[in-house]
């Protein structure tokens, strides 16, 4: 059986899989309870494998999956740093499960690892070069989603898969543009938050808004959580506003937001299909909400002009396509089950 | 007519003269620029005049703009030229200005509102406006505003989305510049293609030595641009870095102590070109070195993001356009004499029915308006100088009629 492991805000979320079926738990970390719950659960079922979700292994981390041992712990430990409040956790978490689990094998899943060959102009940022020499660069999200869904297309498609555009459908969306396999550019930037807005956060903005807050005394505590925490649909729609919420709600805020966001992936969609030089594959990852592969199915009808065409029959996933036969582009849906992802990996 | 028109950048001042008999009608009477205005440093300060094909050059020390509107005034009267008013650039309009307005004292008080916008800017531009009220007080001004082409972008593209109270409290959102340009090119290219302007979608790339942008524009309006709120942001320009996320600037605040100061001034001056490549902030002078082992590498890397930030932002507005548009259209000094930047920018973009001929592209002249797409290429590919002076005087023509 394998334990598949992930921590956000403080909450460890695993999950239990074994014949492609898992079952989700979490609760809010802490290593005593931890060890205790895995020694459980070892007794009735033996864990053979465990993996453990890395979300930023900075240029630390170069593989998806990696088998953790003495040599490869210390190297998390040298990432732990990239985003502190997750990664020691988990690397303190790896610890724990290999004294407990001895005879398991360890796997870190890391997400940033995916774009770890960003080609250099397009990682580097338009500041003094000292910054690129201090690790400053661009990084992406949700990289292992991406990869499988990249996979997955590939195996699906009699055609070839030379330019791809991947989104992942969420509160916190983010696109990819892949070029033969690897990502050529990613709308994330830094430390997660890059130019795309999402539940909670403002997508790329004029620098000189931080700058004018600034003259007037805004705190950059305050200006930070203002553009992170308090804005994109937050601020427009209000509310209940996640990505399924404000494609539910039917409201002028809610409108606003979606209009919004809409053209954000647009632009962005337009910027990576110059960017790759063409188009042969769109992708979307999202959950299995109506409202979200109606949002696919009307980006695609924006691509129209290029010979996509949008499914006129009621879309099934089983097949996980959204174009027509007549199309010249073909289109995925994939369901995104995080755990699945993850163990498809191991 | 004879219009003077007042330009001012951050030190500097250019003014010029126009005798305009009509539309498309105009030569230059007298022309000048001010050079080191308010500069401390060990180099001069210099005035350099123009006046029928003959340059002086006067070296004198200029303290500040006022000075040098002074200035230009004396040699007005020394030349003896007469003026019927006076034009003035004004960069950032904020949303109290979506056309060019003649100064009066609710005018003024407008742009008093706009200072802050842009600290760098406007400040130098309204005590032009006010020492040459006082230097010729019976004169009529008038202000075209760089931000004024693009006041009708729809929400989708203005927007920040930042809290409603925010958004008010310092009028946040895209505002967009180099409208003056824009409005010469959204003029000049359907003229030109001989097509219907109610009826034209193209991208127009004002990439300047100093300041570049982008615009889609649709049917004679912008309809999105690269710049935001301030100049800042957008493509990869000679020192200004363009699009950056803004949380990595937070982070650089909080983890390595920069204050705002010093972020603006590395954002405004030390980025883009110059900071990537480390030795220049020109592209010509960039693409020079790249043969030059010493500084090939960053040479590159630097060339190679300037372009592929200009393609990304084409390709995002060939969307926002619907897919289809009539032109690609390059302007100002790096836009007409760089037929590399050009030929990278369409070089892949079959997708969009962009080719270029890289024959006619090499020929084109920087001094005239050039056709470079080949034959088989959907969109028309246009090089065109743009004439920023021009729209200032068409501008005044229509603002006094519109008075009368």
């Amino acid at each position: 059986m394998t334990l598949l492991l992930d921590i956000k805000s403080g909450l460890l979320k695993y999950c239990l899989f074994e014949d492609g079926k898992c079952t989700e738990r979490k609760f809010t970390y802490d290593p005593i309870e931890a060890r205790h719950k895995f020694r459980v659960i070892n007794k009735t079922k033996k864990i053979d494998t465990v993996g453990y979700r890395f979300a930023h292994g900075g240029d630390v981390i170069s593989e998806a999956a990696m088998l953790i041992n003495v040599d490869t712990l210390l190297k998390i430990k040298k990432a732990n740093k990239f985003c502190p409040e997750r990664n020691t956790i988990i690397y303190n978490e790896i610890k724990n499960c290999m004294q407990i689990l001895p005879d398991a094998q360890h796997i870190l899943l890391c997400d940033s690892a995916f774009y770890i060959n960003l080609p250099e102009h397009v990682r580097t940022y338009a500041l003094p070069y000292e910054f690129a020499k201090r690790g400053i660069r661009r990084y992406g999200r949700q990289g292992l989603t991406h990869q499988w869904a990249y996979e997955k297309a590939k195996k699906l498609s009699s055609r070839q898969m030379h330019n791809v555009i991947s989104i992942f459908l969420d509160d916190y969306t983010n696109i990819v543009a892949i070029k033969d396999g690897m990502p050529l550019d990613v709308s994330d930037g830094f430390a997660g938050e890059g130019s795309l807005v999402s539940k909670t956060y403002c997508g790329g903005i004029d620098l000189s808004v931080i700058f004018q807050m600034l003259s007037r005394g805004e705190s950059v505590e305050k200006i930070n959580s203002l553009l992170a925490k308090k804005s994109g649909f937050k601020a427009m729609a209000g509310g209940k506003c996640g990505l399924k919420d404000i494609f539910r709600r039917k409201d002028p805020k809610a409108n606003m937001a979606k209009e919004v966001y809409f053209y954000n992936i647009l632009k962005h969609v337009g910027a990576y299909i110059a960017a790759l030089g063409g188009l042969d594959a769109v992708i979307f990852v999202g959950e299995k909400k109506k409202e979200l592969i109606d949002l696919s199915l009307e980006i695609i009808s924006e691509l129209s002009f290029m010979g996509l065409k949008e499914k006129t029959s009621a879309v099934s996933l089983k097949n996980c396509l959204l174009t027509s036969k007549k199309s010249k582009i073909d289109s995925y849906y994939f369901e995104f089950n995080k755990w699945n992802i993850m163990a498809e990996f191991i | 007519m004879q219009i003077l028109v007042f330009n001012g950048g951050s030190s500097s001042l250019i003014y010029e003269i126009f005798d305009v008999k009509g539309p498309d009608k105009f030569n230059i009477i007298l022309r000048g620029k001010a050079h080191r205005v308010g500069v401390k440093g060990t180099k001069e300060s210099y005035i350099e005049n123009n006046f029928q094909g003959k340059t002086e050059k006067t070296v004198i020390h200029i303290p500040d703009h006022k000075a040098a509107v002074v200035l230009a005034s004396y040699y007005i009267r020394k030349y003896n030229i007469k003026i019927d008013c006076i034009g003035n650039r004004f960069v950032h309009g904020g949303t109290y200005f979506k056309k060019s307005a003649l100064i009066n004292k609710d005018s003024l008080k407008k742009l008093e509102a706009c200072l802050s916008l842009a600290p760098l800017h406007n400040p130098i531009s309204l005590s032009i406006i006010k020492e040459a009220g006082k230097l010729f007080p019976s004169v009529p001004q008038y202000v075209v505003f760089d931000s004024a082409f693009h006041a009708h972008i729809p929400l989708r593209a203005y927007l920040y989305s930042l809290p409603k109270a925010i958004r008010d409290k310092y009028q946040f959102r895209k505002y967009g510049f180099h409208g003056i340009s824009y409005t010469y090119i959204s003029k000049k290219i359907p003229e030109f293609l001989r097509s219907d302007p109610k009826k034209f979608k193209m991208i127009a790339c004002h990439l300047g030595t100093g300041g570049a942008s982008v615009a889609a524009i649709k049917n004679g309006l912008s309809i999105d641009t690269s710049m935001g709120f301030s100049p800042l942001s957008g493509l990869i320009m000679s020192t200004r870095s363009g699009d950056i996320d803004p949380m990595l600037i937070l982070y650089l605040m909080k983890e390595s102590g920069y204050s705002a100061e010093n972020l603006i001034e590395l954002l405004n001056k030390k980025s883009g070109l110059l900071g990537i490549s480390g030795f220049s902030s020109d592209i010509t002078d960039i693409m020079e070195r790249i043969s030059n082992k010493k500084f090939q590498k960053r040479a590159i890397l630097a060339l190679n993001m300037y372009l592929y930030r200009l393609k990304k932002y084409i390709g995002s507005y060939i969307l926002a356009l619907g897919g289809k548009i009539d032109a690609l259209v390059f302007t100002d000094d790096v836009g007409v004499n760089n037929p590399f930047v050009r030929e990278a920018a369409c070089k892949d973009m079959a997708w969009a029915g962009i080719a270029i001929d890289k024959e006619k592209n090499k020929r084109a002249s920087s001094l005239g308006i050039s056709l470079i797409n080949s034959f088989s290429s959907k969109v028309k590919v246009v090089s065109v100088p743009t004439q920023e002076e021009y729209i200032i005087c068409l501008e005044g023509m229509r603002i006094l009629e519109e008075k009368e």
